[in-house]
């Protein structure tokens, strides 16, 4: 890609082209007033937003998934390590402001303080964070349902199935310098899979012992 | 000048290049993605080193993982799962292979022929195919399926629902059936231990049960290349090709250029003739641009990007229909919750089946947690509980549709082994405006301009939606049979993971691109060997081997008609890419 040619807003169209299949928002980000927004957004901010996504889509004992009201005693995708993985998935490469996490951040906060004007304020700095979990779903329902967010379709959409894979992955345990996991992951701990292996013990024989179709 | 120049090495183009080779013909395969040669070193089983789109080894992107992968534009909900590299997205397919019901062939006069689509039908018989398919059947191989916990589970459902089994390869009513698999089946210790130590080969052969299909076969460890369980083109038709002078009298090995992005189809006026001349790739890790010459070229590179190179080209489409008709099988997923073990991340990726002629099919499907995960955060239909995004299809007799989350969703994944999850996959119909085109939204990359995949989810065909609401509904019934407590049917987005017919072969040239040979219609000595060449949806079911044995029939067209040679399916006896021939080969070159 010729990202080093990039400008500051041209960043996010390209940004979003990679991650699977992301679509453009750099003119939905414009009319809604958040390319600012997604510029401003420091790293602290994404972090807490993106905390409140994934809290959202996996939630657990944490401090996230407790003020938005739906908890679990399990761990979830925060200690899974989905945050940090999700906010390098989406950026990519790093050096350009606004990241993709800050495009991303910054939508799910713009449309989290249009479902309650109230979410400005809370014990995060992020809006979508302090919204309880009904209105996160609301936030998901406004951006799959508002024809203004049309361009963000394919985003939105697999956004949580993006969260939900890295929750359940190796990801926290992971080296990819080794390419080895350093213990159980979260994932496997919570879907009970038995973990990787060579084999299973899982041959259950041929149905009515066919072993070869007719021709 | 090489006679051909294959431009994909997926499950398509490996085979026309393996089939051309041993007919002694000069073969270049271009492979845009890396070929991983020592996949035991090369690959792990861990879903976030293999699977993820952003990162994984087997994503759609180049060989280095740091960079991101290749762009395309998905102006709706929806996703698209494509794989790079040698083998292409067979690297992670279930290797699932029946043959597409006779329906979807001229000349069928069946009682149900007015259930297909009838205006996109294959431009010959499904007997002219049956022999092609004995042939890549023979090659690959395809056996019946050995059954886990998962398979064991859905088969019985689904005969307590009424259907009867299925015993021969052809489909012609509707019934259940052990899967034709182009999988090895367990042999040795395969399939009966966790050891490791008691699973290298020869003690193991075959399918070790591993459960990791989706993530790309290494097994069993020690196997020589040929011999790995599972037979995506990187493991068998790829091997033959680079030997093909070892085990074809008057073959020749094929050359391989892993890393190499075909960016331009190189033509040239001969008379009132466009011909193909040759192709200009660039060189993913380096940057250099090279063309080669051509007497033929053959476009394999899938459903998304053959019709993109074809456009880049600036190639002639007078009919409008370069990149239209895509199908995709309009999927959804139904998912049972059981009070017992299933095995759903054990065994085949999928080794049961139901079929329904005229209507599509529908698999059990396995995998990791991550992936089913994933899948089931896909819907159309909103957030279950919380809203439904509008959509227009119902709970077809499931508890509940739509994507969960939260603790719903913790809930639903709290084993991954007492689910059963049915994939379905309807016959849909070719619709012009579902599409693949250069997208204007977004730059272009290194390649050129990026493609743009449309489907226009929510206005399918009534056939086609028709045949979803019925198959989604045989899902739950069967999974209900099987015992579920609770069934949920996922009502996915488009989730491409079999895409067809961009290019499709037709008898009429005012709605296809390619004549009944596979040959372009307005250029000449200018082939499709993948996906986008078929003419339908392969009537609904995986596409893979009827992608292949339409492969070798081009492969004999270009032969006949461009290399003065005779066709030999008909009168030959194809070698199988598990023969000692090939094995010898395999090892003595070290691939």
């Amino acid at each position: 890609m010729t990202l080093r040619r990039s400008t500051r807003r041209t960043f996010v169209r390209e940004a979003l082209t990679v991650v699977g299949g992301l679509t453009a928002l750099p003119e939905l980000l414009d009319r809604a007033g958040l390319t600012e927004a997604a510029l401003a957004a420091d790293g602290d901010l994404v972090e807490d937003t993106l905390s409140g996504l994934v809290a959202f889509v996996v939630p657990g004992p944490d401090r996230h998934s407790v003020a938005q009201g739906e908890s679990s005693p399990e761990p979830g995708g925060i200690d899974a390590g989905a945050v940090p993985a999700l906010i390098l998935g989406l950026d990519s490469i790093q050096e350009f402001q606004p990241t993709l996490a800050a495009g991303v951040a910054a939508l799910l906060n713009g449309v989290a303080e249009r479902v309650d004007p109230g979410s400005a304020s809370g014990p995060f700095r992020s809006a979508f964070a302090n919204l309880s979990f009904g209105k996160k779903a609301a936030v998901f329902s406004v951006l799959e349902s508002d024809p203004s967010f049309a361009p963000f379709r394919s985003l939105v959409g697999v956004l949580a199935a993006l969260v939900a894979f890295l929750a359940y992955s190796e990801v926290g345990m992971f080296d990819p310098a080794t390419r080895t996991i350093a213990g159980e992951p979260v994932g496997w701990r919570i879907s009970s899979y038995d973990g990787v292996a060579d084999g299973r013990d899982e041959f259950r024989g041929y149905f009515e012992h066919r072993r070869k179709a007719d021709a | 000048m090489r006679d051909a120049i294959v431009v994909g090495a997926g499950g398509g183009g490996a085979v026309a290049a393996k089939e051309l080779a041993a007919r002694g013909l000069d073969v270049l395969l271009l492979e845009a993605g890396p070929r991983f040669a020592r996949t035991e070193v090369d690959w792990t089983h861990f879903e976030i080193d293999q699977t993820s789109a952003v990162s994984g080894a087997l994503r759609f992107g180049p060989a280095d993982r740091t960079r991101s992968p290749w762009a395309r534009e998905l102006p709706q909900n929806s996703f698209l799962w494509q794989a790079a590299g040698v083998g292409g997205t067979t690297q992670h397919y279930y290797a699932n292979s029946p043959r597409a019901f006779p329906g979807a062939f001229a000349d069928y006069r069946g009682a149900d022929a007015a259930a297909y689509d009838r205006a996109h039908e294959f431009p010959f018989a499904y007997s002219e195919l049956v022999p092609y398919y004995m042939w890549v059947e023979e090659t690959l191989p395809v056996q019946t399926s050995a059954m886990g916990t998962k398979e064991e589970v859905f088969l019985n459902a689904a005969r307590a629902v009424g259907l009867p089994l299925q015993r021969c390869k052809t489909t012609a009513k509707d019934s259940f059936r052990p899967q034709e698999n182009a999988i090895l089946q367990p042999r040795g210790t395969a399939g009966k231990t966790e050891d490791v130590g008691r699973l290298r080969f020869p003690r193991a052969q075959g399918c070790t049960f591993c459960g990791h299909c989706i993530q790309g076969c290494i097994e069993p460890l020690g196997a020589p290349r040929n011999l790995k369980a599972k037979r995506s083109t990187d493991n068998s038709y790829v091997p033959m090709a680079l030997t093909a002078g070892r085990w074809a009298r008057g073959g020749r090995p094929i050359t391989l250029v892993a890393n190499a992005f075909a960016v331009r189809v190189e033509t040239e006026r001969v008379g009132p003739q466009v011909r193909a001349r040759g192709i200009t790739w660039r060189a993913t890790q380096t940057g250099e641009v090279v063309t080669e010459d051509a007497r033929v070229v053959v476009l394999a590179g899938g459903a998304v990007e053959t019709p993109r190179l074809w456009l880049n080209s600036g190639l002639p489409d007078p009919n409008g229909w370069v990149g239209r008709g895509l199908t995709d099988h309009y999927p959804d997923l139904v998912v049972g919750l059981m009070p017992f073990e299933t095995g759903a991340s054990k065994g085949p990726g999928s080794g049961a089946r139901a079929d329904f002629p005229g209507r599509g099919c529908l698999y059990v499907g396995g995998a990791p947690p991550a992936t089913i995960a994933f899948v089931a955060a896909l819907s159309d239909s909103g957030i279950t509980g919380f809203y439904d995004n509008g959509a227009p299809v119902g709970h077809a007799g499931a508890d509940a549709v739509g994507r969960a989350v939260g603790t719903a969703l913790k809930s639903f994944l709290a084993n991954v082994d007492h689910l059963l999850t049915v994939v379905v996959v309807p016959d849909d119909d070719v619709e012009r405006r579902n599409s693949v085109s250069l997208s204007t939204a977004f730059p272009p990359d290194e390649h050129g301009p990026v493609p743009r995949v449309e489907v226009q989810h929510r206005s399918r065909s009534a056939r086609s939606v028709r045949n979803r609401e019925l198959l989604a509904a045989k899902a739950v019934e069967i999974v209900r049979a099987a015992g579920a407590h609770t069934v949920v049917r996922l009502n996915l987005p488009p989730t491409m993971f079999h895409v067809q017919s961009t290019m499709r072969m037709g008898a009429r040239a005012d709605d296809s691109v390619l004549d009944a040979a596979g040959e372009a219609r307005w250029v000449k000595r200018l082939f499709v060997a993948d996906n986008s060449a078929l003419p339908n949806a392969a009537a609904g079911v995986n596409p893979t081997l009827t992608t292949q044995a339409l492969a070798t029939r081009t492969a004999e067209q270009i032969a006949t008609r461009y290399f003065d040679d005779e066709p030999w399916v008909h009168s030959g006896s194809p070698v199988s890419s598990v023969a000692p021939a090939v094995t010898r080969a395999v090892v003595e070159l070290g691939l």
